[in-house]
């Protein structure tokens, strides 16, 4: 049962995700700014810390998949999402044998993996000529307030989630 | 053992590369929405976004119906002033629609490239990823929408269907337009100046409309409407209003700037055109899937 929540709460995140921005007021989607929900990005991370172990990998292969459904629901190019949710987490992976577990840690994490997320994305979309954008434009359109707001994104859903992914996998641990 | 595993990871590494290409591929040119399981998926997550969208959309009807009640009473003073020039301007086109009606029973011609049907839709959801410029509508193929109709709101057209699954479709916005989808356009009342729509420029927010033509008579002002030509479209949809002309790089055509009619940004209900006249592009595709 237990190995049905992490799906099901990335599936409602990815639902959520498209919600979130028809809920932004008129004035924010005017501007020029964009605001990206990586959410799937976060959870995945989060579970990456907090639930996965050395030898287990569903964060990386939580954020594979909902990474690939998104773009199957809300773009027109499949794969650039998957790969660069795939990498981020990858390399999250590599990292935290030497770090901690704590909301220090997280934060720093978070905000690494959104901008090299990010900057993946960018790289691709500009190969496939999808954008044409300068990088300054981009980081002052995008990057900033992308990563602003899905570190705000990380500081409401961490205190629901750090304990509670440490718990399951306390419990997965005694099932085994 | 360990040259071994650092050669199985090497290898997991370029297929992997070598996969992700291969779906990049073959996304940039296929309909996806054609394929069951992708509609399938599509659907499934359209349920749930109608679910969650009902109660936002009857929250933001309920705001702007409060709005709208505080403007009632000047809007009224204007609406009553206006109400008399209607009268006049109703009776007028009843005899006009009458005529014409006359008019095309003599020339027996039963349907006009302007005729369409329309079918309603509610925006369920708008892409997260805003460098697609896209939107989902609660409606599908069950409906009958089929990839590359117009989509409208009451203000004006607002894009084209790109992918249509059982339930739902996805919207391209004009914001979102490049020289793969084009519209043939004409300047309403002025039927010697026609061109495309050819993209939309994000500084000055506006669509580019390149003349075929080189009349000279292109300016500020007039309204651009679209011709039907294109073969998908009906004639006469409203897309917006010249706000400046300037000749192209090479100095040969006129490209005007034209700012959308419709509010891209605020939508809410909008309609799907399926046009009467037969159209090569839609007529033809349901053929095929017949046939197939």
């Amino acid at each position: 049962m237990r190995s049905l929540y992490l799906p099901l709460i990335s599936f409602i995140l990815l639902v959520l995700e498209s919600v979130a921005v028809g809920f932004l007021p008129e004035t924010i989607m005017a501007s020029d700014l964009y605001y990206i929900p990586h959410w799937i990005l976060v959870f995945s991370l989060l579970v990456l810390l907090f639930y996965d172990q050395e030898h287990t990998y569903h964060g990386i292969v939580n954020g594979v998949i909902f990474g690939f459904l998104f773009e199957l629901v809300y773009t027109d190019l499949l794969g650039i999402y998957m790969l660069a949710y795939g990498i981020v987490l990858y390399l999250i992976h590599l990292l935290i044998k030497v770090l901690q577990q704590n909301f220090a840690v997280t934060l720093l994490l978070a905000t690494i993996s959104i901008i090299v997320a990010e900057l993946i994305l960018y790289a691709l979309y500009l190969m496939v000529g999808q954008i044409d954008l300068a990088v300054t434009e981009f980081i002052r359109l995008r990057l900033i307030p992308t990563v602003l707001s899905n570190i705000l994104f990380l500081l409401v859903i961490y205190p629901f989630f750090a304990k509670r992914l440490v718990k399951w996998q306390e419990q997965d641990q005694q099932i085994k | 053992m360990p040259s071994f595993l650092r050669k199985r990871k090497l290898i997991v590494f370029f297929t992997t590369i070598i996969l992700l290409v291969a779906i990049i591929g073959y996304s940039l040119r296929a309909d996806e929405q054609s394929n069951i399981a992708v509609q399938f998926i599509q659907d499934t997550v359209g349920l749930f976004q109608n679910i969650v969208y009902q109660p936002v959309n009857f929250i933001i009807d309920l705001t702007d119906n409060i709005q709208d009640i505080r403007d009632v009473y000047s809007q009224n003073e204007v609406l009553k002033e206006q109400l008399q020039d209607y009268k006049s301007l109703a009776f007028q086109v009843n005899e006009l629609e009458k005529e014409n009606e006359e008019l095309r029973t003599i020339t027996e011609m039963d349907k006009a490239i302007s005729d369409y049907s329309p079918i309603k839709a509610t925006v369920i959801s708008r892409s997260p990823e805003q460098w697609f410029n896209q939107v989902k509508i609660n409606k599908g193929r069950q409906h009958g929408i089929e990839p590359n109709m117009a989509v409208s709101t009451a203000e004006g057209m607002i894009g084209k269907v790109i992918g249509a699954s059982q339930l739902t479709s996805t919207v391209q916005l004009l914001t979102g337009f490049d020289v793969d989808n084009r519209i043939s356009v004409v300047v309403d009342g002025h039927e010697d100046i026609f061109g495309l729509i050819e993209g939309y420029d994000e500084e000055s927010e506006t669509l580019l409309f390149r003349e075929l033509t080189d009349s000279g008579d292109l300016e500020e002002g007039q309204t651009i409407i679209s011709s039907g030509m294109g073969g998908v479209f009906p004639r006469g949809l409203l897309i917006g209003e010249v706000s400046s002309v300037e000749l192209d790089q090479y100095g040969l055509t006129k490209i005007a700037h034209v700012k959308p009619a419709a509010d891209l940004l605020n939508i809410n209900h909008v309609m799907v055109i399926n046009r009467d006249i037969y159209s090569p592009v839609l007529d033809d595709q349901d053929q095929l899937e017949e046939e197939s």
